[in-house]
């Protein structure tokens, strides 16, 4: 799929899943499934491919680009708990390139002591303010055309990116509580191997979607395994 | 008790409403609202915020919050945001809590879309076809996004005030909020993107006066 506005390389630590060892005896495992789908009662497109109406009566154009749940990507997963510790596979390297394609909705995940700062870098023609701003922690970089920047955020929040030159500039930076955290896409298992035992929260994000959450026992030699609904459809529904 | 008379509290709301949305405005239909007169039962506080970096050029509300309770004061009328394009019009608004938004479809060709709200209330309000609407109430105070879980490029964003006391920041940096009663406040700021700590200062508002204060944005 081609991706609009930002491109993003990200080195994560791979996804386990089916291939996945056993637990060893002391720690735990957690497999969370990723299972993304369309809110209940929604039609296909009338006609066209999947991500647009396309032809006929029906709009066309990249404002009804629909969301493709199959597909969805930069989903973040994460674990939170008291005796974790510092040994999750959070990604080692990030970096945002920020052009002139417009918006689409991005999601990158830094994460405390594992990966706290992200490379910005600018490949629009004309200079761009990114900034962020959290409750205790944020940035404001300007960058020429070809400029690059590492920004940092240590304190573990949901930050929006902005940008003065863009309005529609539509990143969010989760920075995980913890290390234990990974980004994932629909349909992936995400596993964390070695999890310390104890009560852990998981927490799943995916952009624009509500968060997703499941308190679960890690407990030694054991392989807990979720599903974890992203999508609408759990929503409280007006009347 | 109602400090406000009706006709002030009318044309405040009038312009509150006029003044919350980006976008285009919706033309205005019967006669213009009431002019204000001096009213002496009732205060104002005014000022400028000063940057301590480059301001950003989203815009910037300055609210206040009452202490020992919000104002008693009609609510600005409803808020229609429309879906034509896939896009909501207006994509960003201010409302005062306890006012109404219409959802509205008027899409001209067979589009349907839906409608969700992350934030201080996260809501799911269905999926309309062409010529549906549905109403809301928001009444908790805060930021939301809207959403449609059709259309991923279709979005927007509302800030719900407390009350009808707030104001958007100028492009100098001025601002003034009118009529208010008579009383201890918060000032608070809202940044629609967020690049300075929000301020937080007492304001007293005295009858007949204005009360002027300078805000500082600082990171
Ligand atoms: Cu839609």
């Amino acid at each position: 799929m081609k991706r609009l506005g930002l491109m993003l390389s990200l080195i994560a630590a791979g996804c386990g899943g089916p291939d996945l060892a056993p637990p060893a005896a002391d720690s735990a495992q957690i497999v969370v499934a990723l299972s993304a789908s369309a809110r209940d009662g929604v039609a296909r497109p009338r006609s066209g491919g999947m991500d647009n109406y396309g032809g006929g009566s029906e709009a066309k154009g990249r404002q009804f680009s629909r969301v493709n749940y199959d597909d969805l990507a930069d989903i973040v997963v994460y674990l939170e708990g008291d005796g974790l510790g510092d040994a999750g596979p959070a990604p080692r390297s990030l970096r945002l390139e920020i052009s002139e394609d417009g918006a689409d909705h991005r999601q990158l995940l830094l994460a405390p002591s594992g990966l706290t700062s992200l490379t910005i870098a600018n490949r629009a023609s004309g200079p761009r303010s990114v900034f962020a701003m959290g409750n205790q922690d944020g940035f404001d970089v300007t960058l020429a055309p070809g400029e690059e920047s590492r920004v940092t955020l240590k304190v573990p929040g949901t930050y929006e990116l902005a940008c003065d030159e863009d309005a529609g500039l539509a990143v969010t930076i989760i920075v995980a509580p913890t290390t234990w955290a990974q980004i994932g896409e629909a349909g992936d298992d995400v596993a964390f191997d070695r999890v310390p035992p104890g009560p852990v929260e998981i927490v799943v994000v995916a952009p624009r979607l509500p968060r997703w959450s499941r308190r679960v026992t890690a407990a030694a030699g054991r392989r807990e395994s979720v599903t974890a609904e992203v999508g609408v459809n759990s929503m409280t529904r007006a009347k | 008790m109602r400090l406000l008379p009706a006709s002030l509290t009318l044309a405040a709301a009038g312009l509150s409403t006029a003044a919350a949305v980006w976008g285009p405005l919706p033309r205005h239909a019967g006669p213009p609202p009431p002019v204000l007169h001096e009213i002496a039962e009732t205060g104002s506080v005014s000022g400028r915020v000063t940057f301590a970096a480059t301001r950003p050029r989203q815009p910037i509300i300055i609210y206040l919050e009452r202490q020992g309770g919000e104002l008693d004061a009609p609510r600005p009328a409803a808020l229609v945001i429309r879906q034509k394009g896939a896009s909501f019009t207006p994509s960003f608004a201010v409302l005062v809590a306890g006012q109404e938004v219409v959802f509205e479809n008027d899409e001209d060709r067979d589009i349907d879309h839906n409608v969700y709200t992350l934030g201080s209330e996260e809501r799911d309000f269905g999926i309309f076809s062409p010529g549906k609407s549905v109403r809301h109430t928001f009444s908790e105070p805060g930021e939301f996004s809207l959403y449609c879980s059709i259309h991923k490029l279709m979005d927007g964003k509302l800030f719900v005030a407390p009350s009808r006391a707030w104001s958007e920041v100028a492009q100098d940096g001025t601002f003034a909020i009118r009529d208010i009663p008579p009383g201890s406040y918060t000032l608070k700021t809202y940044q629609k993107a967020r690049r300075f700590r929000d301020a937080a200062q007492p304001v007293a508002v005295s009858a007949g006066k204005e009360s002027t204060v300078t805000v500082e944005l600082a990171r």
